[in-house]
């Protein structure tokens, strides 16, 4: 047993007694249902060999995974009761897990024989329907107040469910998918949801109100900017004073906070990094700090990333504070990467010319991240995924849960799509690549830019949405109750 | 962290994976077919009166509070009966005009924002303060409940040092509560508490537990108020303080990222005067006395370093220290042993991508980005953004790069 560890190089002791504890077996045969085997000794030893040929490659358990969110679709337990107001949030972690495991749509080799994608697609946008006030925004259920952060979370899904029938820019739709899509794009009412965004907009701060009469903080900032930046509803008198909001959240530690004032924190981040990207000035923040900051996330032995300094490792911070690297990553080099498109007014990036054609890499980062990429994927291959019964979690010894499920694969995503490279980077078996996802919003890439495609000629523009939004209450009668 | 909360996380109680019995699963169905009914109901009541405040509302307010406080109690993430709880206690108060008024009057209007707090009636005040602290206690990470509690403190009339108690309490069991920090700069800005008597707190956490890194975090706030810019003999006895402070700290368990984290900003505060104002003749005596600050520094990192040479710490510190010293000298004119402190930072930079493997991204680009500035804290007192990146004047005859970074 000795041996075995010291033969272990690679790989930490505690990723290594999660493998041994979890059973974990090899890649199995052609069956992708069949039933996980007990691990052997010789196996554990051969990850960490020097020899590829003898090693295992360990493997993204899709199938698991995929029966688990679909189960949470029908129905959840009663600890979910926490979770009352913020039922488009499972509807979003599910559904993107599932997209991201390419099983949200029947074209896609792991839709799942006892369900029907196209009815599942059209049920979710009904059940999210059902959370769309009339004054504007999704709220955490029916009746329920408008409030950011399960509007962004019902929007995602919504544009992820209307894309998924189309991976590639020029593939053309079955009349099945427009209709879906028809369906989930235009359940969204972006005309009422821009007054709504303006009324949450508190003048003094420069931020935005969770709700009406809510706290206000950076989560609010990022909400607002990403989903107006996809519905096209971005303007002038939307953004000012936002960035300056942003900016006074970042800390002396080099990552962000909140509010202005508090310490710097994984999730808010995020949400600060990628507010200012798609506003264009995230040059202003201090980015050199802010890359020392995240670095310095990455724990030691386990690979995965924390929240803040001196806390625990935590799987969905491999999105929030992996994905802020691979957004970080695109903002220091931007000429060397592959187009992204941000906002309705940038070209589509189909029909840009693709950025030089070698990788701008160097030797000793090869991945152009401020972070290990590989360390990343391992954390999420081998201490989250919850053996055998599939579903990730936040680090062994936690329970399962669909937020992690999604931020897990998110951040594994990140990991294997560095920016800077134009081939992904793979930890593991090759059948453990997912597609990239969009680094400001964390959808699909494509899934993003077929929804600014679409909503780029919808009508914009400050005056002529509340002149909408105004002859649509007049037809109306006045005074709609959410 | 998470947005909402998820499920096994909720009081830090460890979920049982036991399956449940039979009994236990019709007991949970019950609760939730409970939950579901009051909430339905308190939604549609709501929604039917649209928030008004008149008499026929407020004479049903006692039992609507009470029904909304059982379901904020089971799940005090239900933001919506946050704001009914608002509206009734605007109702009973009898205050005048529908929010949905005179929120429609100003759609459209940058300026449409918040309802402003309203002065609650001490008996409804201490009922709600009550009722919000209970919410806390099992959630203490609910955004809305402590949202709440603010908006009935704003109003007036509760005890601020009672309030500044309750997140003394709430510290105690979670250091790290930033939604408790918040609430503590809040009740402080309130009640006028002078940064000197925030200050004697952080130290109290601090000697408490040396790993205390939201106190340490908070203290640099304090500094920041206390002496916002120039350089002057308070700012480096100031300095002097700190750094003993944090040289007890750090001596003790050099692996604990708090303290360097807070050395970190402290070397950056405590240079910032002298960096960005531009040199005059008055200056040179304290200049001096500030590179023998860095460099007395620079003397006890060498010294952990001896002591603890596995830990990066103390390394990643003595390259930060060593970049400030090179800039203070550059700043005072001494070009000469800037340069050759610079090399020395170069050293010990290469020296950390050996130490700190899993970082060797960074230190790399840190040493191809010689050039950049970034000013080490993007937080400035009142949220400023920084200052623009100032050009030094390059002296020709120095081989330097013309931005020696500030961190390592």
């Amino acid at each position: 047993c000795r041996a075995l560890w010291t033969a272990l190089r690679n790989l930490s002791r505690p990723m290594v007694e999660n493998l041994v504890e979890a059973g974990f077996a090899q890649q199995g045969g052609a069956d992708p249902w069949a039933a996980l085997a007990p691990v052997d000794s010789d196996a554990v030893y051969s990850i960490a060999a020097d020899d590829p040929e003898r090693r295992v490659k360990i493997r993204l358990m899709r199938e698991r995974h995929v029966l688990y969110l679909l189960k949470g679709l029908q129905g959840l337990s009663a600890s979910y009761v926490c979770l009352d107001a913020s039922r488009p949030w499972l509807c979003y972690w599910i559904t993107h897990a599932l997209d991201l495991l390419d099983a949200l749509h029947p074209a896609r080799p792991l839709h799942h024989p006892q369900s029907t994608a196209r009815g599942l697609r059209l049920r979710i946008v009904q059940s999210l329907s059902f959370c769309q006030n009339s004054t504007g925004g999704f709220g955490g259920g029916n009746q329920q107040l408008s409030h950011c952060a399960p509007n962004y979370a019902a929007c995602l899904a919504l544009l992820a469910i209307g894309a998924a029938g189309q991976t590639s820019p020029g593939e053309t739709l079955s009349d099945e998918d427009l209709a879906v899509r028809e369906a989930a794009w235009g359940a969204i009412d972006r005309v009422a949801m821009y007054s709504w965004f303006l009324s949450l907009k508190d003048p003094a701060s420069g931020g935005f109100r969770m709700h009406d009469d809510g706290e206000v903080d950076v989560r609010g900032t990022y909400t607002v900017i990403a989903i107006s930046s996809l519905l096209n509803i971005l303007t002038p008198e939307l953004t000012k004073g936002v960035a300056e909001f942003a900016l006074a959240c970042q800390t002396y530690e080099g990552g962000f906070g909140g509010e202005p004032g508090v310490e710097a924190h994984g999730g808010y981040v995020f949400c600060a990094l990628a507010a200012l990207a798609l506003l264009g000035r995230a040059k202003e923040a201090d980015l050199l700090s802010l890359e020392r900051w995240l670095a310095d996330r990455q724990t030691h032995h386990e690979g995965g990333f924390q929240g803040r300094a001196n806390k625990l490792v935590d799987g969905c911070y491999s999105f929030w504070q992996g994905g802020t690297g691979a957004l970080l990553a695109f903002l220091n080099a931007p000429e060397s990467c592959p187009p992204i498109r941000w906002t309705c007014d940038q070209p589509d990036p189909s029909s840009q010319s693709r950025a030089s054609g070698h990788d701008a890499v160097h030797p000793d980062f090869p991945c152009g991240l401020c972070f290990d990429s590989t360390r990343l994927q391992q954390y999420t291959l081998i201490c989250a995924q919850q053996f055998p019964e599939g579903g990730l979690r936040d680090k062994p010894g936690k329970p399962r849960d669909y937020y992690h499920t999604c931020y897990n694969l998110s951040g594994l995503s990140a990991a294997q799509h560095p920016p800077t490279k134009h081939d992904p980077v793979v930890w593991g078996d090759a059948s453990n690549l997912l597609p990239e996802v969009h680094p400001a919003f964390n959808i699909r890439k494509t899934a993003a830019h077929q929804a600014l495609e679409f909503f780029s000629s919808q009508p914009s523009g400050h005056a002529t949405l509340l002149h909408l939004f105004e002859e649509r209450n007049k037809l109306r009668g006045s005074g709609d109750v959410a | 962290w998470t947005w909402p909360r998820v499920p096994g996380r909720m009081h830090g109680v460890k979920k049982s994976s036991a399956p449940l019995s039979d009994e236990e699963k019709s007991a949970k169905a019950k609760k939730v077919a409970l939950y579901k009914q009051l909430a339905g109901k308190l939604l549609e009541a709501r929604n039917a009166v649209g928030g008004s405040r008149d008499v026929a509302v407020a004479q049903v307010g006692a039992e609507v509070l009470g029904l909304q406080a059982q379901l904020l109690r089971v799940n005090p993430d239900f933001y919506s009966l946050w704001n009914h709880r608002k509206e009734m206690l605007l109702a009973q108060q009898g205050a005048s005009g529908s929010p949905e008024a005179s929120r429609g009057a100003e759609l459209g209007s940058i300026e449409a924002c918040g309802r402003p707090p309203l002065s609650l009636e001490a008996s409804a005040l201490q009922s709600e303060l009550q009722f919000t602290a209970e919410c806390i206690r099992r959630q203490p990470k609910s955004y809305s409940a402590w949202h709440h509690r603010l908006w009935c403190v704003r109003g007036g009339g509760a005890d601020l040092a009672s309030e500044l108690d309750l997140c003394k309490q709430f510290l105690e069991a979670d250091e790290r509560n930033f939604h408790c920090w918040a609430y503590r700069m809040q009740i402080v800005a309130m009640a006028g508490i002078s940064p000197e008597e925030e200050l004697d707190f952080t130290t109290e956490k601090i000697m408490q537990n040396f790993s205390n890194y939201s106190a340490f975090h908070y203290r640099s706030k304090i500094l920041d108020v206390l002496h916002p810019s120039a350089l002057g003999p308070e700012v480096l006895e100031r300095l002097r303080e700190e750094l003993e402070l944090v040289g007890q700290a750090v001596f003790t368990e050099p692996d604990d990222q708090s303290a360097w984290w807070y050395h970190r900003f402290l070397l950056d505060w405590g240079t910032r005067g002298a960096l960005q104002a531009p040199r005059s003749e008055d200056d040179g005596q304290e200049l001096g006395e500030l590179v023998s600050i860095l460099r007395g520094e620079v003397d006890q990192l060498e010294e952990l370093i001896g002591v603890s040479p596995e830990s990066k710490w103390p390394h990643s510190a003595l390259a930060n220290c060593l970049s400030f010293l090179a800039r203070v000298l550059a700043h005072s004119g001494e070009h000469v042993e800037s340069e050759q402190v610079l090399g020395n930072w170069k050293e010990r930079v290469v020296s950390l991508m050996e130490l700190d493997p899993e970082r060797r991204g960074y230190y790399r680009s840190l040493l191809e980005k010689g050039s950049s500035v970034g000013s080490g804290s993007a937080s400035l007192p009142g949220g400023e953004t920084p200052p623009p990146q100032q050009v030094e004047v390059e002296d020709p005859g120095a081989v330097l790069p013309p931005h020696p970074p500030p961190l390592s």
